[in-house]
């Protein structure tokens, strides 16, 4: 067995660790037992070439560490201190101290903060914690990430309503407690009880990514002044993935052609932004340069966007493919993969059964390396025009991959999606494209920022016009 | 990419543009007063022959804009006058997003005192928007052509920098005139201010009315309809709105009259295009 080989199925191994753990309720002594009678096994008897300690014996004993560690990787995640679900349908009020810890997300009725909670003030006492919860409240007045605010209202456990299981959904950002229309008001850090409730590093981290979304806002209001309605928020989503903005009944015409991916920025429409970006490149420099310009590329595109997990990890699985790209031997990629794989859920091991978007991203890179090559050899022969063929097999590659994966979760698979994803692809580069040098253009000069958001706007247009038509 | 296949792309993308200023100018003329379907608030788009843009409301949260993508062309990224008859969340909302979205030329408003967070994020924007502010009262009146004119009609006297108990009262009356014909808009004014207009023999006689204030019992008295003897009237509402508005009495009151009127909440938006020396027309969204 080659060492790349063992490597792999010990990836595996620990994957199926997290998945066991987040499936069934195993205990962690047991587990803590397993793991370390397999060590000392291997401990005791390793020596080259032991004849008790034969190569498959001391492979199985490894592999149950790696198994053991994905289930305990999986428990310590559960067992989080969780304070404020102690004050979770409890019909009084208290008082929340802490910071906005993500871009308030603007809803056309209301706004929704993420807030990270250090202090719980009830009467008589004062609570020190670091846990999140989602607030609902009135569009103004507005809030920014890192603004210290207090907020003073009632606890709710999340509720599901229909098919969607809200809990879970937001478990996986470890929310377990939400509040509507709280009372909230701006703070200072001098305010909180607590010695020092915010270390250096966070200081630095809200330091840093406030700055990261200022610069967005910037940019997405300047879109919206050059760009009309609701081709603004279509451009916004395309580009930043925010797509608050959309109105719900085009949302859900996206839904139903299967074509919300290019909304959301995933590892397969970084992939394609990447390539495009790479080929740019690749009329002016040598193709070692291109590939290490479009990685900075993707990375700052990353910063940009605000650099959230999930676009995190798009852009790994994006660079990924890219890579394979350049090598041409799809083939050796399985390693890398399969380790960014476990990294991302080393981290955060609630995605692996629960956030979708990891499922699809990682399925869809799979597709992309392995489906695609094996398509284009068999569509050898029918003639490429203008990247159509490209995306027939790109979408044709990661849309079988997904299926499973859709089927299971919205239980329906969009038949259109074949077209309308083709039809509206080549198009998705340009619109980015134009969209981007009109919101740069805007802040500039915003009469040349308007012309160029004609042209952004005619694109998009026209992809909307596809989607409703399929619809 | 092959080279012709730019020049093709560019030809196609010329061709729209074109198409779409067409579809767009080949628009009916005369003067458009759209109801939008705001949900539970006022937001009117006016536009004049002479394609000046007024902006009366903005509803109760940002559903304007995109009601405002649909009316307006692709291209315009500017207003002339943006109308906040009072400064109830209902009615504000909507115009902060407008502010930040679009050039606005001329603000008219009444100016009282407010420290609403709605009403503090307008105040900032307003200072960096380079409009110009006019303080709403009575006599006031803007010309924007030989044919159109806009009278204010309320508050009596200039209200800017008080404290108001009432703020529904304060709400500016506009009265917009295109050749014969009238529309009189009237923000959230109630029964008070109804009858001050009616005793003090201000000319409200029109051909079209808002009813005030969403249908709610406190407004649209008798005496109003019977000064204003519309034939049509609008009301702006949301569906299913917790004040139970439109009030029961008020749609007697208008059936007994047999004033024909229009909801936002059953038909959507309400388009009324009036021509010069022609009878207006009404098209529905739904």
């Amino acid at each position: 067995m080659t060492k790349s080989k063992i490597f792999l199925f010990l990836m595996l191994a620990f994957i199926l660790g997290v998945g066991s753990g987040s499936f069934f309720d195993i205990a962690s002594q047991a587990v803590l037992v397993v793991a370390i009678a397999a060590v000392s096994l291997v401990a005791v008897f390793y020596r080259r070439g032991s004849r008790i300690l034969s190569f498959p014996i001391a492979f199985s004993a490894f592999l149950i560490l790696a198994f053991s560690a994905g289930v305990l990787r999986y428990d310590a995640s559960e067992s989080l201190a969780k304070v404020l679900t102690n004050f979770n349908d409890v019909n009084a009020n208290i008082q929340l101290l802490g910071y906005v810890n993500d871009e308030p997300e603007q809803l056309t009725n209301k706004q929704r903060l993420l807030l990270q909670i250090k202090e719980i003030r009830v009467p008589g006492n004062a609570i020190f914690t670091d846990e999140k919860v989602l607030v609902t409240s009135d569009l103004y007045p507005e809030f920014e990430y890192g603004d210290f605010v207090l907020a003073e209202g009632k606890l709710q456990s999340p509720k599901s309503f229909g098919d969607f299981d809200y809990a879970v959904y937001l478990a996986k950002e470890s929310i377990f407690s939400l509040s509507y229309y709280p009372k909230i008001t701006e703070i200072k850090q001098e305010d909180f009880l607590g010695a020092g409730p915010i270390s250096g590093f966070e200081s630095f981290k809200i330091y840093l990514f406030k700055n990261i979304f200022k610069v967005k806002k910037v940019f997405e209001e300047s879109i919206e002044r050059v760009v009309a309605e609701p081709n603004a928020s279509f451009i916004n989503g395309i580009l930043l993935g925010t797509r608050e903005g959309i109105p719900q009944n085009l949302k859900e015409a996206f839904n139903k052609t299967g074509t919300t991916h290019i909304l959301a920025i995933s590892g397969y429409n970084i992939t394609i932004v990447g390539l495009y970006i790479s080929s740019l490149f690749l009329f002016f420099m040598r193709r070692q340069k291109a590939f290490w310009l479009t990685v900075i590329a993707i990375i700052l595109f990353t910063i940009l966007t605000g650099a959230s997990p999930s676009v995190i990890r798009a852009a790994i699985m994006g660079i990924l493919v890219l890579l394979a790209y350049r090598e041409g031997r799809f083939y050796d990629m399985t390693n890398s993969i399969v380790f960014a794989g476990v990294i991302m859920i080393a981290l955060n091991p609630k995605i692996l059964r629960f956030d979708v978007g990891f499922q699809l991203s990682f399925l869809a890179t799979l597709g992309l390396i392995y489906l695609a090559p094996f398509l284009k050899e068999k569509l050898k022969k029918i003639p490429e025009f203008w990247s159509f063929k490209e995306n027939f097999i790109a979408t044709l590659s990661a849309q079988a991959m997904v299926l499973p994966i859709i089927l299971y979760n919205f239980g329906s698979f969009s038949l259109v999606a074949l077209p309308a994803n083709v039809l509206i692809l080549p198009v998705v580069p340009l619109t980015m494209f134009f969209g981007f040098l009109a919101g740069i253009l805007g802040l500039v000069w915003s009469r040349l920022g308007e012309v160029v958001g004609l042209i952004a706007w005619l694109f998009s247009e026209y992809e909307i016009l596809i989607v409703k038509l399929f619809s | 990419m092959h080279p012709n296949l730019r020049i093709i792309i560019l030809g196609i993308l010329s061709l729209f543009l074109v198409l779409a200023f067409l579809a767009d100018a080949q628009n009916e003329l005369g003067l458009k007063v759209y109801f939008l379907d705001v949900g539970q608030g006022d937001a009117i788009f006016i536009e004049t022959q002479d394609k000046k843009q007024i902006l009366v409301d903005g509803g109760p949260n940002n559903k304007v804009i995109q009601e405002l993508g649909e009316v307006m062309p692709f291209w315009d990224r500017a207003i002339d006058l943006v109308i906040l008859t009072h400064p109830d969340r209902d009615h504000i909302t909507g115009l902060i997003e407008v502010l930040k979205r679009y050039k606005v030329k001329g603000i008219i408003e009444t100016g009282i005192e407010c420290d609403k967070p709605e009403c503090l994020a307008w105040h900032d924007l307003k200072e960096k928007e380079e409009a110009i502010i006019i303080l709403a009262k009575f006599g006031d009146s803007l010309t924007f052509d030989e044919n159109t004119k806009l009278l204010i009609l309320n508050p009596f006297k200039s209200v800017a920098g008080e404290k108001v108990s009432k703020i529904n009262n304060t709400s500016a009356v506009v009265k917009l005139i295109f050749g014969d014909h009238s529309i009189l808009l009237t923000g959230d004014i109630e029964a008070q201010v109804e009858r001050k207009l009616v005793l003090a023999g201000v000319d409200i006689d029109s051909d079209y009315l808002k009813i005030p204030h969403h249908g709610s019992k406190t407004s649209t008295t008798e005496e109003l309809l019977d000064k204003t003897s519309p034939l049509m009237a609008f009301i702006s509402l949301g569906k299913n709105n917790p004040y139970g508005h439109p009030h029961q009495d008020i749609i007697s009151r208008l059936e007994k009259r047999n004033i024909k009127y229009y909801r936002t909440d059953e038909v959507g938006t309400i388009l009324l295009n009036c021509k010069l020396d022609l009878p207006c027309q009404i098209e529905t969204q739904n």
